[in-house]
């Protein structure tokens, strides 16, 4: 019984499989499907359907790709003649303007970035040996840039943390100017990944060097605080500054960590706030130069690399507990030490939207500190009787106000245009490397074959239709590549051109996501995207050709 | 030139289609005797078919309720064909059938 319903189920199964036959091998699908019904035994039927399905696909496919009149040759001439070659003239002029295309900068740099994209995706590249043999050299001849530059990139791997420390201290004694660099190793620190032994004296260092910075201060509070990271007490939570805070969490923050306290003080205290990151990109952008391993995948990258985020969380909890002391003086009447309190968090706010944070979600914590405090500064003032500063705040809160939906409007329409023209235009530019590099691929293979095998029919048929898809897909290419070609330059030279939109279009089409990891979207979207036209031709061939057998 | 690429499935499927040249073979019973799977036995013959070097017809309808099936035997150009192409059948391939024992 069992056996006869599977012995059904496969012929329906088969039965169904006949609509994929074209009609003049119908008949064969049907022959199958006869014989099914002679099959009792469940493990035959099965394997008998599934071979039938594979026939029936198999006629799908070869009707798909046959040409019409293949169907109407004589039996035994053998396979179906290929279709005429092109002038050689023709083909020799597309080979001719293709070969001198590739002689342009900008189509050889694009089939570079395509190329080394794919290479990292398929992970054949890694840079930390480059970066090893780098600081090698640099430490045998004792350049104090180079060592620097390695130890900030070798930093980024925690088992080579100590090494970068050690290569960092000795650039920073060879030339002190350098030692913001403990910035960024003190900064990988509090990375997930980080499980080196800690070096707390490279932020002290750097404190002692610039002492009106509030990020050396807040580099080592972010290194407290990981330390932490387990502790219930630390675990972040979403502070609102525009309610007040809550007892539990006020007490919660007292606890913490006086070192932690006091750094933060200083952070909101110091006149200034610079993240080093205009210094770091102009200097990694020099050393690569210098080094000769310059490239735009880096030059870009770097960008992203030396783009530094502080804790959202901790700066707000900081700046609600000082918001916190504020209302308490407030209640104990205390007017002066509640104004001194809010200043400290707008002031701080002012530095970090001014002074060097780079990126929109850095600049809105600023946005909001200030925000949060200027709402208590404005009532406080009224009351000191100090009428023109209130009435500054009061105007200073409203443009802030307009300037933050300018940004948040700017930001949304940015990453639209990143959605969608850089990812169209990133998908064209690989694709147009793929149908290249397949065309000129093409043209090896068929010569080696040919000077194998001889077959000067084929090979004729091929190397006169490789050239036209070669030649389109160079100056495909060239027209779509030339724009990031020119902001690479721009990039180079002129300090103002490097926006985060632009480098983000730009890492796009490199696959490098806004975290700086290798996304493979592009590639293999390339890949699907050849496939698909592939098989919208064929479709287009199989609609075309049936609709011609209806009109006859 | 050769009418049909000649692979060792191929050759398998027309030393036991000359066996018996005259006989209309039913395409299950070509399966158990040559150990060739549905999904490589059919392409064969169709291409056999499609090059005039097997003929193909369908049987009378048994009455029984069970569908006509399709039968298959060489031509005469197929068994001139099939004799130059043909090695000795391999015994060990051909004792092993595909589909069991059933019917």
């Amino acid at each position: 019984m069992t056996a006869t319903l599977a012995t059904r189920a496969m012929q329906t199964i088969l039965t169904r499989a006949l609509r994929l036959y074209p009609p003049h091998t119908r008949a064969w699908g049907e022959a199958i499907v006869a014989e099914s019904d002679s099959i009792t035994e469940f493990t035959t039927a099965f394997s008998w359907t599934l071979g039938g399905l594979m026939v029936a696909f198999r006629a799908f496919f070869s009707n798909l790709i046959r040409r019409p009149a293949a169907n109407n040759e004589p039996a035994l001439l053998g396979p179906p003649p290929l279709p005429p070659p092109l002038p050689w003239k023709l083909a020799l002029v597309c080979l001719a303007i293709a070969g001198g295309l590739l002689f342009v900068p900008d189509l050889r740099q694009g089939l570079s970035v395509t190329f080394s994209t794919w290479r990292s995706q398929l992970k054949l590249s890694n840079d930390t040996a480059l970066w090893e043999k780098i600081a090698h050299e640099a430490e045998s001849k004792g350049e104090a840039e180079a060592m620097a530059f390695a130890a900030m990139r070798l930093g980024q791997d925690s088992a080579r943390f100590d090494e970068a420390v050690r290569l960092a201290d000795h650039a920073v004694a060879k030339d002190p100017s350098l030692t913001w660099i403990y910035y960024f190793l003190t900064l990988n620190m509090r990375a997930p990944w980080f499980h080196a032994s800690p070096h707390p004296e490279l932020a002290q260092r750097l404190q002692e060097w610039d002492p009106q910075n509030a990020a050396p201060y807040l580099a080592e509070a972010e290194y407290i605080a990981n330390v932490h990271v387990n502790d219930p007490q630390w675990r972040k939570r979403y502070i609102s500054l525009d309610t007040p805070l809550s007892q539990e969490d006020l007490v919660r923050l007292r606890a913490r960590d006086p070192r932690w306290l006091e750094l933060m003080a200083r952070a909101f205290a110091a006149p200034m706030y610079s993240n080093y990151f205009d210094r770091r990109l102009d200097f990694d952008l020099q050393v690569m130069q210098r080094l000769g391993v310059m490239n735009p995948q880096r030059a870009m990258t770097t960008y992203l690399d030396d783009e530094t985020t502080l804790s959202f969380f901790y700066l707000r909890e900081y700046a609600a507990l000082r918001i916190a002391q504020g209302e308490e003086a407030e209640r104990a009447g205390q007017w002066e030490n509640a104004a001194s309190e809010y200043w400290s968090v707008a002031q701080f706010g002012r530095h970090a939207r001014l002074g060097g944070i780079s990126g929109y979600f850095d600049r809105d914590i600023g946005w909001s500190l200030q925000e949060a405090s200027y709402k208590h500064l404005q009532p406080v003032l009224f009351k000191l009787g100090r009428v023109q500063e209130a009435q500054a705040v009061v105007d200073a809160a409203q443009l802030q106000h307009v300037e933050r939906d300018e940004m948040h409007g700017h930001v949304r329409s940015e990453w639209q245009r990143l959605l969608t023209f850089s990812v169209v235009n990133a998908l064209f530019i690989h694709s147009c490397a793929i149908v290249l590099e397949a065309s000129f691929l093409l043209m090896v293979v068929i010569i080696v074959a040919f000077a194998l095998r001889r077959a000067p029919r084929f090979v004729r048929f091929t190397l006169t239709y490789a050239p036209p898809p070669l030649l389109l897909s160079c100056i495909g290419l060239l027209g779509a590549y030339h724009p990031y070609a020119e902001y690479y330059r721009l990039y180079l030279a002129y300090h103002p051109a490097r926006d985060f939109e632009s480098v983000v279009n730009f890492l796009m089409l490199c696959d490098v996501s806004q975290n700086g990891t290798i996304t493979p979207v592009h590639f293999w979207w390339a890949i699907l995207a050849a496939v698909g036209a592939i098989g919208i031709w064929l479709a287009s061939k199989t609609v075309w050709r049936t609709m011609r057998q209806q009109h006859d | 030139m050769k009418p049909v690429r000649s692979s060792p499935q191929t050759r398998l499927l027309i030393a036991s289609l000359l066996d018996r040249p005259a006989e209309w073979r039913y395409g299950y019973d070509l399966s158990r005797e040559t150990g060739l799977k549905s999904g490589t036995l059919y392409p064969i013959l169709m291409r056999l078919a499609e090059k005039s070097l097997l003929e193909t017809r369908w049987e009378e309808p048994p009455g029984d309720g069970r569908p006509p099936r399709h039968l298959y035997r060489l031509t005469g150009l197929g068994q001139r064909w099939a004799r130059a192409e043909a090695p000795q059948p391999r015994p060990s391939r051909a004792l092993k059938p595909a589909y069991g024992d059933g019917q």
